[in-house]
């Protein structure tokens, strides 16, 4: 067994199960810590038929052989997997960190019931109004071009270290608007490295494909193109757009260009997510003039949630 | 530059009100409406695909909630109340002619509109003339928007009526019937077909854009505890 690998056992008893999917489980392991993860886990146990075939190991040592800083950032901007976990020799799931307290929203779902909701990014492209009136934000322009930025900063980090998201879409990224507007990618699965097949079958969601068949950056750079699209064209049947024009009322000349040009049918034509990144940073002066500034995040920290030791249950970090 | 038409697919809900509902089973079914509103603002984006509609029928057959996007600030969900018989073939008439009304106003506004799907929920046989309500069934399932059609029967629900009335019955895109269990609770069973409903609403409203039949059903294995899944050649 390797250093990316861990047997069941290691985890000690698994607490509350978080969520369910097609491919599997969702569980705390409170019981767990890693020298290399600053917050709490969760092992995510996949259904039979549904452990990746190959490729996670991949993944998962990308990681481990970064150095600190960037694997502080990779952390922030994505619940990598960080461990395989293995039973009896099989792979039965992997650790992730869990995803931070400040990317969920509690709120009252419009039959008064409350609840606790992932931000998802699918919040962004739906008509503001209605955003607040379903217990959302419903961030300023200034905002939504802040979560652009980082969107863009992660992708840049994510290319220049030959990884390829793939599946971009409405529900595998989620957005925080407190501190700096930021995103966070959640759903790794479908995260390979250039030149080696993927960890699963790198699918399409529905309104995200792209023009071409095969994923790669380039495709990634065609989806953070409806990404932005849609973030900055909020409204009625955004989430299905596909027309730049959408956005035009809140891009400067330049933007309109590099949206086009990032939904172009020729992967060749499409700017690269540091393109993005500088278009955006020198947005930034305007922005700051039209929004209170705020402050940056400590850099050491990695806000969460954290074991209350008097009740023993999982309460926000403050 | 690309085309911004869109997909909608119109979902209809039918829902008993006879005498029989009254009880339990009526304050579940009325739990229905706010059960899609709270699963929407929960997958906002799914009001870009999905449109709703609640027709409920006793001795005759009301459009409770035109077809509209739920998540919209100006729609209201109105109280379901008892109303005697159970005509099957007013449910039907009232279902074929706002299916036309409605698909022809979504193609007006610029939208391409899937084949809509119905939910039936019954807890009774009809009490109208056989003849008369095949007919209006035979009028429903035979014009060319004619809907995929989901029958659920709960109670002293016929299965051998509910099972004629799986549209499209045979094919690729053949429908299902859901039925409460023996023994079950009539109440706790609406509760559960409301949630294969909704779930049914999101996959099919997920899927649309990867050209599906535009209505996608829960697999057997997820189906909630008391209801069971039956094709329409389970009843002879």
């Amino acid at each position: 067994m390797s250093t990316h690998t861990i047997g069941l056992s290691a985890l000690g008893p698994l607490g509350e199960q978080l969520g369910v999917g097609g491919q599997g489980r969702v569980f705390l392991a409170p019981a767990i810590t890693l020298d290399d993860v600053a917050g709490p886990l969760v092992y995510k146990q996949y259904k039979p038929g549904h452990v990746p075939p190959h490729g996670l190991s991949a993944v998962v040592s990308r990681r481990l052989r970064m150095d600190v800083a960037t694997r502080q950032r990779l952390d922030r901007l994505a619940v990598w997997p960080v461990r395989i976990v293995e039973q009896a020799g099989a792979v039965s799931g992997v650790l992730m960190p869990l995803i931070p307290g400040q990317f969920f929203e509690d709120r009252y779902l419009p039959s008064g019931r409350p609840t606790r909701s992932l931000r998802e990014v699918q919040h962004l492209f739906i008509d503001p109004d209605r955003a607040l009136r379903l217990g959302m934000p419903a961030p300023t322009t200034a905002q939504r071009l802040l979560v652009c930025r980082d969107f863009a900063a992660a992708l840049h980090l994510l290319h220049r270290n030959d990884l390829v998201i793939g599946d971009i879409n409405a529900k595998n990224a989620v957005f925080r608007l407190d501190a700096r507007p930021s995103v966070m990618i959640v759903d790794c699965d479908a995260i390979r490295i250039k030149g080696a097949a993927a960890v699963v079958k790198q699918l399409n969601a529905p309104d995200w494909e792209p023009p071409e068949d095969t994923l790669t950056q380039a495709t990634d750079l065609y989806k953070f193109g409806l990404f932005v699209l849609r973030c900055l064209g909020p409204g009625a049947m955004a989430s299905v757009s596909r027309d730049p024009a959408r956005a035009n009322a809140v891009l400067a000349p330049e933007g309109r260009t590099l949206l086009r040009a990032s939904l172009s049918h020729r992967p060749a034509d499409r700017p690269t997510a540091q393109d993005w990144g500088r278009f955006f940073d020198g947005l930034q002066p305007v922005v700051r003039r039209q929004s209170a500034p705020a402050p940056p995040p400590p850099a050491t920290s990695t806000p969460g949630w954290k074991r209350d030791p008097k009740t023993k249950r999982w309460v926000q970090a403050t | 530059m690309e085309s911004e038409k869109a997909k909608i697919l119109p979902f209809y809900v039918l829902i008993d009100v006879s005498a029989s509902m009254s009880g339990r089973k009526l304050d579940e079914a009325n739990q229905i409406m706010p059960q899609v509103v709270d699963a929407l603002a929960q997958a906002p984006i799914l009001a870009d695909k999905v449109r709703f509609c609640v027709i409920d029928f006793g001795s005759d057959a009301q459009v409770r909630l035109p077809l509209c996007d739920v998540l919209d600030e100006h729609s209201s969900l109105p109280p379901l109340t008892i109303r005697g018989a159970t005509s099957y073939a007013a449910a039907f008439r009232v279902l074929r002619s706002e299916i036309e009304i409605n698909v022809k106003q979504l193609k007006a506004d610029g939208y391409l509109v899937h084949r809509p799907a119905v939910f039936f929920i019954s807890d009774g046989e009809p009490t109208d003339p056989e003849h008369e309500w095949r007919t209006a069934f035979g009028e429903l399932t035979g014009f060319a928007t004619y809907p995929n059609f989901v029958p659920c029967g709960v109670d002293q629900a016929n299965p051998k009526v509910l099972a004629s009335l799986i549209h499209p019955a045979t094919g690729p895109k053949q429908m299902q019937m859901y039925l409460m269990e023996q023994g079950q609770n009539p109440a706790d069973a609406i509760a559960a077909i409301a949630e294969i409903l909704i779930s049914s609403m999101l996959a099919s409203g997920q899927s649309m854009a990867q050209g599906s039949s535009g209505m996608i059903l829960p697999a057997k294995q997820d189906l909630p505890a008391g209801i069971s899944a039956h094709s329409s050649d389970d009843f002879v």
